[in-house]
């Protein structure tokens, strides 16, 4: 509870940008403040630039804001006393599976919020059927993009604990400016299985494919890319990063 | 028998080696003090016999419990090591709420009763970023001793101490060996282990010598 308190304000910091940026981004999309955009407009060709104006804002700078703002949750509870915790927990990998959780209830915490802030200014005065396919569009993304944040901030962290968090931040921001790149179509001749490995690409296919459905640069486009590939890889990955992480921190020396 | 079993410990950091070859056998109850000067590798084998660094070679053993294969960590320890903080937004008694909370061993009761002994006022509400150097040094020691113990290892715990901090830290040692608690005690300062240990050993350069 008093960690959750440590980290409210830059939550709620987080949550505002976030809605921020949605609604920002709707208004530069679409010029208009309307959910219907987001779930039903059929991006055309003429859309493209902004488009990707759009991906850049709406899936960069909260992501950036987010992982800048919590980078050093696992840095932090390892210099706050984490030595004392770990020696009561017995264990070096409890303390860091703790530790990974509770990063996993602060993205959780933060998707549920932000989304339902923006809905719920979007829907708002809007008819029933429009609430029903936004909440069907919700459950579908918000496991995906749970499961992209938990992946970054994992990597965020982890590369914290070992180098400071700062660079820890740094190290994911050329993850989410390639993802970026590349999946504006910027780069359409890049290497295509660097859509499918890059996290971040996971959650800008997904704001193509669910949210605007660009013909140009969704992820219809690239063979073999869908929702439940991008699900089961990133829990793959979620997994594969929270594995490789215990078997190293198990043989870390601390405070050396 | 309870006894920490240390044999033929070595472990070297960026080239240097920190613990050569260090055999010892401590038996339990006691309280045994370990000087040397600055470097000297007082730190690291308390940070060996804690389960906090791996050794190279040798193996170190905990009240017949191997640490790093048995157990990652000794049961029943407390520790102050240096250049270990806490939650600086806390309060003293927040920060070992939280601490208590992973082994639910004490309550709030146990919690004010190690502030009390370590001459903090568990009522204070200053945040630990507010507390002075002594104030933290204490508050490291209260959650040293705040659970039931079977060994505690003490890492220069006189450090930032004024006159007062120092009986009351000899105090708390002389209680909790009456307790049967086996103590380690690092200091670069001879003299004062002199008045609290059984026995003493001398580090120099990741060698130990007897006192």
């Amino acid at each position: 509870m008093q960690i959750l308190k440590r980290y409210a304000l830059r939550m709620v910091f987080c949550c505002v940008v976030t809605i921020a940026c949605t609604l920002l981004s709707v208004t530069v999309a679409f010029g208009l403040w309307d959910i219907k955009a987001i779930v039903f407009v059929q991006g055309g060709a003429g859309l493209s630039m902004v488009n990707t104006v759009a991906a850049i804002i709406v899936t960069c700078f909260p992501v950036f804001t987010f992982s800048y703002l919590f980078s050093g949750v696992l840095c932090d509870g390892y210099n706050a006393m984490g030595i004392y915790a770990i020696i009561r927990l017995h264990s070096k990998t409890k303390w860091l599976v703790i530790k990974l959780v509770q990063i996993c209830a602060i993205v959780l915490l933060y998707h549920c919020v932000s989304y339902c802030g923006a809905a719920l200014i979007l829907l708002s005065g809007k008819a029933l059927d429009i609430w029903l396919t936004s909440l069907e569009v919700f459950l579908w993304l918000l496991p995906l993009n749970v499961l992209m944040s938990c992946a970054v901030l994992f990597l965020t962290n982890l590369i914290g604990i070992r180098y400071g968090s700062s660079l820890g931040f740094l190290a994911i921001v050329p993850l989410h400016l390639i993802s970026i790149f590349l999946c504006s179509g910027i780069a359409a001749g890049a290497v295509k299985p660097l859509y499918f490995i890059l996290p971040s690409a996971q959650g800008v296919f997904t704001w193509h494919d669910n949210a605007v459905v660009n013909e140009v640069f969704s992820g219809a486009t690239i063979k073999g890319f869908s929702l439940e590939y991008s699900y089961i890889y990133l829990f793959v990955l979620v997994m594969l990063i929270l594995f490789i992480s215990c078997m190293r921190f198990k043989k870390t020396d601390l405070l050396q | 028998m309870d006894q920490i079993v240390i044999k033929n410990a070595c472990k070297s950091i960026k080239g240097r080696l920190v613990l050569d070859d260090v055999c010892l056998t401590l038996d339990a109850g006691n309280v045994y003090g370990f000087y040397g000067a600055n470097g000297s590798g007082k730190t690291m084998l308390f940070r060996a016999i804690a389960g906090l660094i791996r050794l190279d070679k040798g193996e170190i053993s905990v009240f017949s419990e191997r640490i790093g294969t048995d157990t990652d960590f000794p049961k029943n320890m407390g520790l102050i090591i240096e250049k270990v903080g806490f939650w600086d937004e806390f309060t003293g008694f927040d920060n070992l709420k939280l601490l208590a909370s992973i082994q639910r061993k004490i309550g709030k009761e146990g919690i004010k009763e190690a502030m009390s002994r370590v001459g903090l006022d568990y009522k204070d509400r200053r945040n630990y970023k507010r507390y002075s150097l002594g104030m933290k040094q204490r508050l490291g020691i209260a959650q040293a001793i705040m659970e039931r113990l079977k060994l505690l290892i003490l890492d220069e715990p006189t450090n930032a101490l004024d006159e007062d901090g120092l009986k009351l830290i000899h105090n708390i040692i002389c209680e909790e060996r009456q307790k049967g608690v086996t103590i380690l005690l690092a200091s670069h300062n001879a003299e004062e282990l002199q008045s609290l240990c059984q026995k003493q050993y001398k580090m120099c350069d990741g060698r130990l010598q007897d006192g």
